[in-house]
């Protein structure tokens, strides 16, 4: 079955149909909660709300073709609000840490140091910032295609892109030029 | 590029490099949660036998599972997304309900003071090997279960000030409505009422000026309706059916000038119809629902009045993004929808008017209680009363619920809206009718 079909079941409130919505979704959307809140169990907490506010506002959607940006940006916002819950809670948030040093495939291409500066830098970043970089780093999207998914100006989106390049891109050389004045070796 | 440093970083590679790292599979336990989340907002109804016939009990439950609901949940496992959890959604997740008459299951030390629930609780138990009512009255937490006197006893309605009850007697095959003090005593009957008349009693208006019944006549069922008791053992009609249909009062206004009712054009199992605001004088005659989204009449009413009168809840009864609670203006305009619910059964007003509850069909036709601020806000299920819990009635302080659970055999229970004190008040194996809490103490 299609998955227009599978969404117009949804919406009229067939519960398998989204059921299996859910799941061939679920990865990629964690990988995007996960990957903008840089936090597990936040990441976990995202895509719940997100998939129990999108089958509730599911009938709300006008074109089933556009399930899936749809279905991104209530993940986004989710993400925004977990953001913000885990800056009122930030004792929680030291707890969580550990949970956040599950396994996790890493690029060998990528020096420790690098990770390091990329990891503090990108958490200094505004939810928005985040989200930006990582529908276009992660999803692949293009800034119109970011602006359509988040419902803002294509402006606001390649702004917003350009802004968080720029500081991830300083913090590296920041640390660039801590190691090159250290005479890391090459 | 290159900076003033010499270093030269591509940040397009680097970003997508690292942002590409880690894993994308999602947890188990984060689609279970948002399945029982999904769940307790979406499928809702819960089967309690009929006001009239409680052997429909089991009728309903088939008829419900033949149209797939049952099929849902099993169908989500059989895809490996919503394996069961290891606390799985159906299974009692609240405290274990406590033996009757023994105390809540939260000691004193575990929670803050509070004062005991208070109140009798009626409720009458069908006999299928008679086709019969037996019924009781029992204290909130269990104790003082005792049989009540008159025969064939089903559906009592508490007067406004907790001191009498009105309940519906069979008799000989006939039906008729008498008044009597909860502990029994000072039984009257309804004068005598025309030949071939089943009579019951429907709704009694708070200030005790207002008494609707149901009249039924099978040989002449032109005289169905709802009639009015005007005193001195006389009727008025107030509603003509018509076309075969029946009308059921469900509840006067706070104000007495103005009945609920629903109007049976479904006779199934659940009886479906509309619902119908009227004002006594047989002006105003208006439907709350709209056009094919149905209540049912069964379950003891599918609606409530605010405690002002202002506002009425009620609960469509089906599946999909129609069905759930909705709220009417007593002053006219179309209902609004305030929590989606699929086969739920009732909506109910808590005295103090500030919460709303209702019951909600799980997938596979697990179900629960829930309960929701009368502005639609802070929903939330009561966790003890999933696995087949339905059809609440709240106590007089808007504290606690009594509601059934089981399947073809049910359990009443208490347990107060902040998911405390579960308490199961009875333990026959039988199918409970109607039950409704008053605020009398012996």
């Amino acid at each position: 079955m299609a998955d227009e079909d599978l969404v117009l079941l949804a919406r009229a409130g067939d519960v398998d149909a989204f059921v299996h919505l859910a799941r061939t979704r679920g990865d990629r959307q964690f990988g995007l909660a996960r990957r903008i809140l840089r936090d597990f169990d936040l990441a976990e907490d995202a895509v719940q709300q997100a998939l129990v506010i999108a089958w509730r506002e599911l009938p709300r959607l006008r074109d089933p073709g556009r399930f899936d940006a749809w279905l991104t940006r209530i993940v986004v916002r989710c993400c925004y609000e977990a953001a913000r819950a885990s800056r009122r809670h930030a004792v929680v948030q030291l707890q969580r840490d550990a949970r956040a040093r599950e396994p996790w495939t890493v690029d060998p291409a990528l020096a420790v140091v690098d990770r390091d500066q990329l990891e503090q830098a990108f958490r200094r970043l505004p939810p928005d910032h985040r989200a930006v970089l990582v529908l276009h780093h992660y999803v692949g999207l293009e800034p119109s295609e970011i602006a359509e998914t988040l419902g803002i100006p294509a402006g606001t989106a390649r702004s917003r892109l350009h802004y968080a390049h720029r500081a991830m891109r300083a913090a590296l050389e920041a640390d660039e030029r801590v190691v090159v004045a250290g005479g890391r070796p090459a | 590029m290159t900076r003033d440093t010499g270093i030269d970083i591509d940040i397009d590679r680097v970003l997508d490099r690292w942002l590409a790292e880690g894993s994308d599979v999602v947890p188990d336990r984060v689609l279970h949660a948002a399945a029982a989340q999904i769940e307790r907002t979406t499928q809702r109804g819960a089967w309690r036998s009929s006001r009239r016939n409680p052997a429909m009990l089991s009728m309903t439950r088939l008829a419900l599972a033949a149209a797939g609901v049952a099929a849902i949940v099993f169908g989500a496992v059989a895809t490996g997304v919503f394996r069961p959890p290891s606390n799985p959604v159906g299974a009692p997740q609240g405290p274990s309900p406590t033996a009757p008459g023994s105390p809540g299951l939260s000691s004193a030390s575990d929670l803050p003071a509070r004062n005991p629930l208070s109140g009798t609780i009626f409720f009458d138990r069908y006999d299928a090997s008679t086709d019969s009512h037996a019924a009781f009255t029992v204290a909130p937490d269990g104790s003082r279960l005792r049989p009540f006197p008159g025969g064939d006893v089903c559906c009592a309605v508490w007067s406004g000030d907790g001191s009498r009850l009105m309940v519906t007697v069979t008799r000989n095959g006939r039906t008729t409505t008498a008044f009597v003090a909860p502990d029994g005593t000072g039984y009257r009957e309804i004068g005598a009422q025309p030949a071939g008349w089943n009579v019951a009693g429907g709704a009694w208006s708070i200030d005790g000026t207002q008494i609707a019944y149901e009249v039924s006549d099978e040989s002449a069922p032109a005289a169905n309706g709802i009639y009015l008791s005007t005193g001195g053992g006389r009727l008025r009609r107030l509603t003509t059916p018509g076309g075969g249909a029946e009308d059921r009062p469900v509840a006067f206004s706070p104000t007495s000038r103005q009945l609920l009712f629903v109007r049976v054009t479904q006779p199934g199992r659940p009886a479906l119809g509309d619902l119908y605001l009227i004002s006594i004088d047989g002006t105003g005659l208006r439907r709350l629902n709209a056009a094919g989204l149905p209540v049912t009449a069964d379950f003891d009413g599918p609606a409530s009045w605010s405690r002002q009168g202002v506002s009425i809840a009620f609960s469509v009864f089906g599946n999909g993004p129609t069905a759930g609670v909705y709220v009417a203006s007593a002053a006219g305009g179309p209902a609004r929808e305030l929590a989606r619910a699929n086969q739920s059964t009732s909506a109910r007003f808590a005295p103090d008017g500030r919460s709303i509850a209702f019951d909600t069909a799980f997938m596979g036709g697990q179900h629960e209680l829930v309960v929701i601020a009368s502005d639609g806000s802070n929903e939330h299920g009561l966790d003890a009363t999933v696995a087949g819990s339905c059809c609440a009635q709240w106590s007089p302080d808007s504290a606690a619920l009594v509601f059934q659970r089981g399947g073809d055999t049910v359990q009443l229970f208490t347990i107060r809206v902040d998911n405390s004190d579960l308490t199961q008040i009875t333990t026959d194996q039988a199918g409970y009718g109607d039950y409704s809490w008053g605020s009398w103490v012996p």
